[in-house]
């Protein structure tokens, strides 16, 4: 069940890593070293938050937004 | 530092550790010898027979754990050993993933990928012999594979515009969608970049710490021995590395392949 947890660390890296490259080779075309970059950057984080979002939103379904359902009563019987 | 210009061309020791390490990670054209050279095709490179390699061992052991034995009524040796991975894959990475139906649909091919990666991550750990995984293009022709489940293993069961309605969630508001309809597209490629990536880093990173160590003795001398045991110890590492990253792949293949196909419980 926890496996997916293996994914969260890589996929910020990688996707920061991804779009920090586009933004700088923007920067290098537009010449205007470092605002793309950062921006990149940014969006990669985004990406990788969103990410982790959805696996401790699938793990864990109480965890974020609404709570999950109290246990039902038991029987006194 | 290398010197030009005359015959005695001067290599120092860590420019020379530095080319054995190269040599033995990066990828070159793979020339068996002169008889030999004229039987293999030309584009082949040594990662390519790595990959050749490990798909004819990985056959050699299927053919003889399969093969029928009359007298046997239960599965013994290889055979024995080969069940307890299959079974492992099917009970706790198919089936949990995928459910009953799918998951048994598609248990060959995470088998095909664990025994697979594990052959190549191994047969790398053999002296004289490289790791086919520590390439890119490896890793990520497998993870292609993956990708092409997803994308277009969800278009044949959900269809076109299911599968495209899959990256809107119901009840978001649509300034929200604006934002969450490129993440969830942008998502699903870099699921699958980070696969490529997480196999080839671990794979490589392995293969130059263990040369790095080793090349300390080179540098420093016998005051660097004690790098012996410690290069044994990453050795060690590595054998579990390969098992792990091979299970890894397998299972987030797994779970990618079982949230594109049954999106509500992703």
């Amino acid at each position: 069940m926890w496996g997916p947890l293996a994914s969260i660390g890589t996929v910020m890296a990688v996707s920061m890593a991804i779009f920090g490259y586009l933004g700088y080779r923007l920067d290098k075309w537009s010449d205007t070293y470092p605002y793309w970059l950062i921006m990149g950057l940014f969006a990669g984080l985004l990406v990788g938050f969103y990410d982790t979002w959805k696996w401790v939103r699938h793990l864990d379904p109480g965890a974020i937004g609404r709570p999950a359902p109290p246990p039902a009563p038991k029987d006194p019987e | 530092m290398i010197t030009n210009g005359s015959a005695d061309v001067v290599l120092e020791v860590d420019d020379a550790v530095q080319s054995v390490i190269l040599h033995h990670t990066a990828d070159t054209p793979f020339d068996p010898g002169s008889v030999m050279s004229h039987l293999v095709p030309p584009f082949l490179t040594h990662h390519g027979a790595m990959v050749v390699l490990s798909a004819l061992v990985l056959l050699a052991l299927m053919w003889f754990s399969v093969r029928r034995r009359p007298a046997a009524p239960v599965p013994t040796g290889l055979a024995n050993l080969a069940e307890v991975f299959v079974l492992f894959i099917r009970d706790h990475v198919a089936i949990p993933n995928l459910g009953e139906e799918d998951g048994r649909r598609f248990t060959p091919l995470f088998c095909t990928f664990f025994s697979f990666i594990l052959i190549m991550n191994l047969l790398g750990l053999v002296p004289c012999f490289m790791v086919a995984t520590s390439n890119v293009n490896v890793t990520g022709g497998l993870a292609t594979i993956t990708l092409g489940f997803m994308v277009f293993g969800a278009m044949i069961r959900h269809g076109v515009t299911g599968f495209f309605s899959n990256f809107a969630p119901r009840g978001v508001p649509w300034p929200i969608l604006l934002i969450l309809v490129p993440l969830e597209m942008v998502g699903l490629l870099i699921r699958a970049f980070a696969l490529t990536i997480r196999l080839f880093a671990n794979e490589l990173a392995g293969h130059l710490v263990l040369f790095s160590l080793l090349g300390l003795i080179l540098v420093y001398g016998l005051r660097a021995l004690p790098v012996i045991p410690l290069a044994l110890f990453v050795y060690l590492l590595e054998v579990g590395v390969a098992l792990i990253q091979a299970y890894v792949f397998t299972l987030l293949s797994a779970v990618f392949i079982g949230q594109a196909y049954a999106p509500e419980h992703g």
